[in-house]
């Protein structure tokens, strides 16, 4: 019985382990921290400007391109991992901010 | 003395020439790009709805070393394309994720790398030996006031360890992928 309990444990525990994530990363003293992120194909990033100037989300890697814009102190913006491989973050506007990813399957 | 004050003026007059002739109408739409320069990136603009195909001529592509200013005579391109869009107007997604480009280019924006080029800005402004342009899909500048560009010197000045380009000095950083 013990035993059925904790397969049973351990089949209903599985899916959890490969449900997608929401990784935070802030922006403080136009910083990205962490400022480096290990994730999963189908996670995603929640980028929180919590400083006090404009800061962006942009991706000048071929086969990740992206530039989610502006985005105002205060404000989030979720960058979504659709793909693996090892892409870099930068801000548009703060060229000593960098990020580096790396999404595996 | 007339020697002088002739040189000084001669001096006067290339300043002024130079300066004239600085901003978006010295740099040509470069027509045919599509089919004789290299696409090197694609950027997905959520805020926009909008695509980016960024092009690069060949002669450029070929002699940029990474870590090195880029050739003079360099030509890159960021093209903006609509995206399709379901119908309640998010955008529609390729197996990978990416928009899908529509044929409809909006904005084709273009800088340009020449020598001396810099010399028609002050030290402040300059972003090396490049200068921009804005044109429509035909080729027709969709704007030629030079204060219209002023918000591209100023962002690209962000990136002057890169030679004052966000994305392919930092292609060729990553090897040319």
């Amino acid at each position: 019985m013990r035993r059925c309990l904790g397969l049973a444990l351990l089949v209903t525990s599985l899916p959890l382990a490969v449900e997608a994530a929401e990784i935070t990363v802030r922006m403080a003293g136009a910083n990205y921290e962490p400022a480096t992120v290990q994730a999963r194909a189908g996670d995603q990033i929640v980028f929180v400007n919590d400083d006090g100037v404009d800061h962006d989300v942009f991706v000048p890697t071929a086969g990740f391109g992206v530039d989610l814009g502006k985005q105002a102190p205060g404000t989030t913006s979720v960058l979504p991992l659709a793909k693996p491989g090892r892409f870099e973050v930068e801000c548009v506007f703060h060229a000593q901010m960098h990020l580096e990813v790396l999404v595996v399957e | 003395m007339y020697r002088l004050i002739f040189s000084i003026a001669a001096a006067g007059m290339l300043s002024v020439t130079a300066t004239a002739f600085a901003g978006p109408e010295r740099v040509e739409f470069p027509a045919g790009y599509r089919d004789v320069f290299v696409r090197y990136l694609d950027v997905d603009r959520p805020d926009r709805k909008t695509k980016r195909f960024f092009y690069v001529n060949r002669a450029a592509l070929e002699a940029a070393k990474p870590g090195e200013d880029l050739p003079q005579g360099s030509v890159l391109i960021m093209e903006d394309h609509k995206i399709e869009l379901e119908a309640d107007e998010t955008p529609r997604r390729d197996a990978e994720g990416r928009f899908i480009a529509t044929d409809e280019i909006t904005n084709v924006f273009v800088m340009e790398k020449q020598p001396g080029w810099g010399d028609a800005y002050p030290e402040e402004k300059r972003n090396g030996d490049w200068d921009y342009a804005w044109f429509l899909a035909d080729g027709s500048p969709k704007h030629s006031d030079p204060a219209r560009f002023e918000g591209c010197f100023n962002c690209h000045q962000s990136r002057a360890e890169r030679d004052y380009t966000f994305t392919f000095f930092k292609y060729v950083l990553d090897g040319k992928p």
